[in-house]
């Protein structure tokens, strides 16, 4: 029997677009405001701040060259859990087109794309071909491993020179032999059809959707309630490119596409994106009676709940909610007991 | 809380950077008029004596990166505490400030993608509305050591 998954696919600055499973998608964001953290690996020298979170803002615009990291990003936020019962973790990408949503089946599997800047064979857990160009399937776990880490610093040595000032040498701190390790890669071995699939599956926050679906089915990761809107697929991707379309002559896309991408049928039913953090508890807190409620609310409330302008607090806030110096805020210095004035530089 | 179970912390700011340390491992804070020149160990900027104990002087760019020498704009020193054998260090700031960190602090240990090798770094901080990277006086110190050590290697 062949077997249908649900998946978005990421198109990244500066490598070829791959797909990541549906649930591990929490939210998309159309502008960005990185904090630059120093001393951290090229792909990574940033983060944001997201529903009361650091979140790491991975960019792969390095990986092409010094000068193609993007700017203000749009990016995706992914979340993935190490193991079950901990916490959910969660990065961001940085992303050069909003995600599609997309239908992938097990006859679509095929081998992994050539490592041309992305160590495919490190990070993806399977492959299909979607328009006859090969869309490796990510592991988000992966994707924040030291492995991957130690893989862009040692590949992208002349990038990782945080100043000019900088003395240090290519951090080549690999395994003792020279290798990188290879956590199960798959290059060539996928042949059938229940590769694909299982391996979308594959991620170990497997606890967030058996508690969200409460079935203890074989495919708790991929939602499979709302099949009706696997028809909405076309209809989707015109939005899409009607959207990406807009982007290259609207002088203010963001706000435009915001609108646009709340109103969508697709994400008004995404169940990833929810409202658990309206309410006190974090996603990894949530038991299955939570997840029972989230879930009916969504499906009464999402209309409402995408057009109701609080919903959209957080992007306010990552797009220009930070944009003040606090640093000219800090005038004294206390020594002891004794509060000093910073007398002007001579 | 971070650094283990402290919620009190000191913000040095420097070349518009921000940098906590654990309030404790910061033992005093003095003037970089008092830093005297010369006779300072490695790629110290200078020694600054305080109650008795010798302090290798070192400042830092934004990049956490070491300065090669006193920056007009850093008016203070926050003296760091060491552990037994170490020589004591002090870094060079344009303010210190203690901060005490509220039940609804935002807060998170480095994320292990950006937890790049011989990192200083253990924590990020949200702290008005900017992010502020946390370290502690120890791994301030080896990473001192290590940058004085690559410059020593791979000299400009």
């Amino acid at each position: 029997m062949s077997t249908h998954n649900k998946a978005w696919l990421l198109v990244p600055y500066g490598a070829e677009p791959f797909a990541v499973a549906e649930h591990v998608v929490m939210e998309y964001l159309s502008a960005t405001q990185p904090h630059a953290v120093p001393l951290t690996p090229p792909h990574c020298r940033a983060v944001l701040f997201w529903r009361n979170r650091i979140v790491p803002l991975l960019d792969f615009g390095v990986l092409a060259g010094p000068d193609r990291a993007s700017a203000i990003p749009k990016a995706v936020v992914l979340a993935y859990q190490p193991e079950p019962g901990a916490p959910l973790i969660h990065i961001a990408v940085a992303l050069r087109e909003p995600p599609v949503r997309i239908v992938v089946d097990d006859g679509m599997a095929c081998a992994l794309p050539p490592e041309n800047k992305m160590p495919w064979g490190l990070l993806a857990t399977s492959c299909f071909a979607r328009d006859g160009v090969a869309t490796p399937i990510v592991s988000i776990a992966r994707l924040d491993s030291a492995e991957f880490r130690l893989h862009v610093e040692a590949n992208c040595a002349e990038a990782s020179t945080d100043t000019a000032a900088s003395t240090a040498p290519p951090i080549t701190a690999l395994a003792a032999d020279g290798t990188l390790v290879m956590a199960d890669p798959v290059g060539d071995n996928i042949s059938g059809l229940k590769e694909v699939t299982a391996r979308l599956d594959a991620d170990t926050d497997s606890d967030i959707d058996d508690e969200r679906n409460g079935d203890g089915d074989g495919d708790e990761n991929l939602d499979d309630a709302d099949d009706r809107f696997e028809d909405d697929e076309d209809f989707l991707d015109d939005n899409w490119a009607d959207m990406e379309a807009s982007d290259e002559d609207d002088p203010m896309p963001d706000l435009e596409e915001d609108a646009d991408f709340d109103v969508s049928a697709e994400w008004n039913e995404d169940e990833n994106l929810d409202d658990a953090d309206d309410g006190p508890e974090d996603d990894e807190d949530l038991d299955g009676d939570d997840w029972a409620d989230i879930e009916t609310s969504d499906e009464d409330l999402d209309l409402e709940e995408e057009t109701d302008p609080s919903a959209n607090v957080e992007w306010a806030d990552d797009a220009d909610g930070e944009t003040g110096n606090d640093s000219a805020e800090i005038t004294h210095v206390a020594v002891g007991t004794t509060v000093l004035k910073p007398k002007k530089a001579a | 809380m971070i650094a283990a179970a402290t919620n009190q912390l000191a913000i040095l700011t420097f070349d518009n950077t921000w940098l906590a340390l654990p309030l404790a491992e910061v033992t005093a804070v003095e003037r970089t008029a008092e830093v005297r020149h010369g006779d300072a160990p490695g790629r110290a900027l200078g020694r600054l004596m305080r109650a008795g104990r010798r302090y290798a002087v070192y400042g830092f760019s934004s990049s956490l990166r070491l300065l090669p020498e006193l920056s007009a704009r850093h008016l203070f020193c926050a003296c760091l505490a060491g552990s037994e054998g170490q020589h004591s260090v002090a870094v060079t700031c344009d303010t210190v400030t203690p901060v005490n960190l509220g039940q609804d602090a935002v807060w998170q240990t480095l994320p292990e993608c950006m937890r790049r090798t011989e990192t200083p770094l253990r924590y990020l901080l949200k702290h008005q509305q900017r992010l502020v990277p946390v370290s502690t006086a120890v791994a301030l110190m080896h990473h001192i050591a290590n940058l004085e050590k690559e410059i020593d290697e791979y000299p400009q």
